[in-house]
């Protein structure tokens, strides 16, 4: 039985195999906003990149930023859902080639790296075996790809504006008005920002040009004492004069659902006015 | 160590090599010894003194049990074996409960206490040191010479026995009596391959694949953000989590009973196709059965079982089963868990001595024991007792429909389960087409699976147990 079992197991990777090339390359096969984040960290370390692409590193904030293509150069998004800037640093690192542009998200700053999420992106053995046998990537889950094709959908966020109305985002308002209003620890902040800079000054050396952004947030978030802090903290260990800066641009001109999370319309006017931003900037 | 890492199947493949190269009983014991603390002391190293503490403790009381002839002293000894182990049970799980609810924040002793640390798998070694020590008492398992001349023997016997990897942090709980019969030399030859196959491919297919996946579903269960779901939300998710404490936990037991078959080990089984119960004493005959059997054997007996009336009866039934509550966890969410289950062996029984049987289709029985027995999970997931009534009242006041892709993804996880209960009362496996055909495809599927859609991985749930 045991053989025959094998035998079984073998014979349906080799279909599968088949079977994923013929897939719709913008089909959604994510399941779990942790899925969604693998499919697009292992979409970063597979796919071939050209040494002038873009890469995005960040928090959710950033992971539905629309921006595609800038100057005709490819932008790889890597904002992750419930993590930050270093989880999308690690996969850069972790790929064999870098990007000639880095976009760092300056707003959720505070996020602890995801070790577990490293150790499942970049494990050497896994990794390289994803590499060579895509039918092993997140990607192509059975499942995953079940749904895609039942769902028909080529996007999976749900970013209504009318999600602002639900209780539960007030009270997520709620919660960040609260924790925006008690600022942040500045030692710590400090610490993590001489962290993060080691790593932009390791990339700035190897030819990455780098740029910081700030998204709009709800208008009581903006100014709040955690913002503020944030921000002078970056000057302070990014000078101006070293580092370029997109400003955040007025948050009442946004909405947002929960106070921190773009929603649909907003979230494209943000990105068409990024890619503006950006296409100025770009060396 | 998980089951699931690349460190524990390293573990694994250098151990089992090692096991049958090696030719002595001792040596094999030996050997088992070691890869099972370092197995547990992986990854909090200091914690492992407790274990070896817990060993050391149970070796003294068992060998004084064996060496006394006087029947009032065997006694004494076995009650304090019997305390001791509650004790370190009691000091290291339950002291954050105690200064959570007696003492006041500011209070020192509140501080110390919410400071212990729950050392992992206490609850399944500990009760097994009280297993070894009731059966010596009982004299079903140590004998009295062998165990006096060579006292090394023994220590390294009871130290295999309480620390054997496989087992140790999520069970099944084994018995003295059933265990150390076993230990004995083992050989290549005898291994049970197609046996432990099973065992395996079905645990790691259960865990990964069901339960690793449906965990992250189930999160938007938590306080407060289930607050915000429809009521079909809520009410699958609650299947989806029933179905992945069942994944997650057969799953392990599978694994564990599996890999035990490699080393020439026979475990109980813990699970036997529990959610197809048609009562709520068939589901605790099928659920967790090494912790069930345990606690009908050591406390309910002890309490006096069925044998002084039927009130008598109901009192042992909730008293047995709210500790069993208590076992599981260290709040009083968990008590009132296993005062609802013992409350619903209560009344079954109540209902059954009078004769009052509403359910007579088979079906219907099942599906009632399912739902209150899934409601009860909401306990585990919500151990904030007002949150899990929250939920229960969102099911009634939320909007009905909301995100049908969820919906979707959780009731294809779920659907596995639903086929292997199925299977197991539908499928004849005598029948050559399911030996030749339907077994090895099923098995080719999980392998498959286990490869290409396993969920992010996460700790078993009855770890924190």
């Amino acid at each position: 039985m045991i053989f025959r079992a094998i035998l079984a197991a073998v014979a349906l990777f080799l279909i599968w195999m088949v079977t994923i090339r013929y897939l719709p390359a913008d089909l959604d096969t994510s399941q779990t906003l942790w899925g969604e984040n693998l499919i697009h960290a292992q979409d970063y370390l597979y796919t071939e990149k050209a040494a002038t692409d873009l890469a995005i590193v960040g928090s959710s904030l950033s992971e539905n930023l629309t921006l595609d293509q800038i100057n005709g150069r490819q932008v790889h998004n890597l904002g992750f859902s419930g993590q930050g800037v270093n989880d999308g640093l690690n996969v850069i690192v972790g790929a064999d080639k870098l990007p000639g542009c880095l976009l760092v998200e300056m707003n959720v700053i505070m996020q602890e790296e995801n070790e577990q999420f490293r150790k499942v992106v970049l494990q050497p053995a896994t990794n390289l075996a994803r590499e060579y046998l895509p039918v092993l990537r997140q990607r192509y889950q059975p499942v995953g790809v079940l749904k895609g094709i039942v769902s028909g959908k080529k996007t999976t966020k749900e970013l209504n504006d009318s999600l602002q109305d639900r209780p539960i985002n007030q009270l997520s308002l709620d919660l960040k008005i609260k924790d925006y209003s008690q600022g942040v620890d500045r030692v710590e902040l400090r610490e993590v920002l001489v962290a993060l800079s080691e790593r932009i000054r390791w990339l700035q050396e190897h030819g990455v040009q780098i740029l910081f952004y700030e998204l709009p947030v709800h208008p009581k978030l903006c100014q709040a004492p955690k913002a503020v802090a944030i921000r002078e903290g970056f000057r302070s260990v990014f000078p101006p004069t070293e580092f370029t800066y997109i400003l955040q641009p007025q948050c009442a001109d946004y909405s947002t659902t929960d106070g921190h999370h773009l929603g649909e319309r907003s979230l494209d006017l943000y990105s068409d006015w990024l890619k503006q931003e950006i296409a100025l900037l770009l060396k | 160590m998980l089951f699931t890492s690349a460190a524990f199947l390293i573990l694994l493949v250098v151990t089992f090599v090692a096991y049958y190269l090696i030719p002595s009983q001792k040596g094999q014991v030996g050997l088992l010894i070691c890869a099972s603390l370092v197995f547990y002391a992986w990854n909090f190293p200091t914690l492992l003194l407790l274990l070896i503490a817990s060993i050391l403790t149970n070796w003294g009381i068992s060998y004084v049990i064996v060496s006394t002839l006087d029947s009032p002293r065997r006694k004494l000894f076995a009650t304090l074996g019997v305390a001791l182990n509650l004790s370190i049970l009691a000091f290291f799980k339950y002291s954050p409960l105690i200064g959570e609810t007696f003492f006041p924040d500011t209070s020192a002793i509140g501080d110390f206490l919410l400071t212990i640390p729950l050392p992992i798998g206490i609850s399944f070694f500990t009760f097994q040191g009280i297993s070894l020590v009731v059966d010596t008492y009982r004299g079903e398992e140590l004998q009295r010479t062998e165990a006096t001349d060579r006292p090394m023997g023994l220590l390294a016997n009871i130290a295999f026995y309480l620390a054997f990897f496989p087992q140790l942090i999520a069970g099944p709980i084994v018995k003295a009596h059933d265990f150390l019969p076993q230990i004995r030399r083992k050989f290549l030859r005898d291994i049970d391959w197609e046996t432990a196959f099973r065992f395996m491919v079905t645990g790691y297919f259960l865990k990964m694949v069901i339960a690793d996946n449906l965990k992250d579903y189930t999160y938007w269960m938590s306080y407060p953000w289930f607050q915000n779901l429809s009521v079909a939300d809520l009410l699958v998710l609650l299947l989806g989590y029933s179905v992945q404490i069942f994944a997650d936990f057969a799953g392990y037991s599978l694994i564990a009973i599996g890999i035990a078959r490699l080393f020439g080990y026979v475990l109980m089984d813990n699970f036997d196709f529990p959610y197809i119960a048609k009562s709520f004493s068939e589901f605790w005959r099928r659920w967790h059965i090494s912790l069930s059997t345990f606690l009908k054997e050591y406390l309910y007996f002890a309490l006096g079982g069925n044998r002084h009336g039927a009130l008598k009866t109901y009192r042992n039934l909730l008293l047995t089963m709210v500790l069993g509550g208590l076992w599981h966890g260290a709040a009083w969410s968990y008590a009132v868990w296993g005062a609802y289950h013992g409350m619903a062996l209560a009344l079954e029984r109540l209902a059954r001595d009078h004769g009052f049987r509403p359910l007579t289709n088979i079906w219907l029985r099942r599906l009632w024991v399912f739902g209150v027995v899934t409601v009860g999970w909401l306990l585990f997931r919500l151990p904030e007792f007002g949150h899990a009534i929250l939920y229960l009242q969102k099911i009634f006041t939320n909007q009905p429909f909301g995100n049908l892709e969820r919906l979707g993804l959780v009731l294809v996880y779920c659907l596995p389960v639903v086929f292997y209960h199925l299977g197991y009362l539908y499928l004849n496996k005598g029948k050559t087409v399911y030996r030749s055909i339907i077994q090895p495809l099923a098995y080719g599927l999980m392998i498959f699976l286990i490869f290409t859609n396993a969920g992010s991985s996460g700790d078993f749930i009855y770890f924190q147990f």
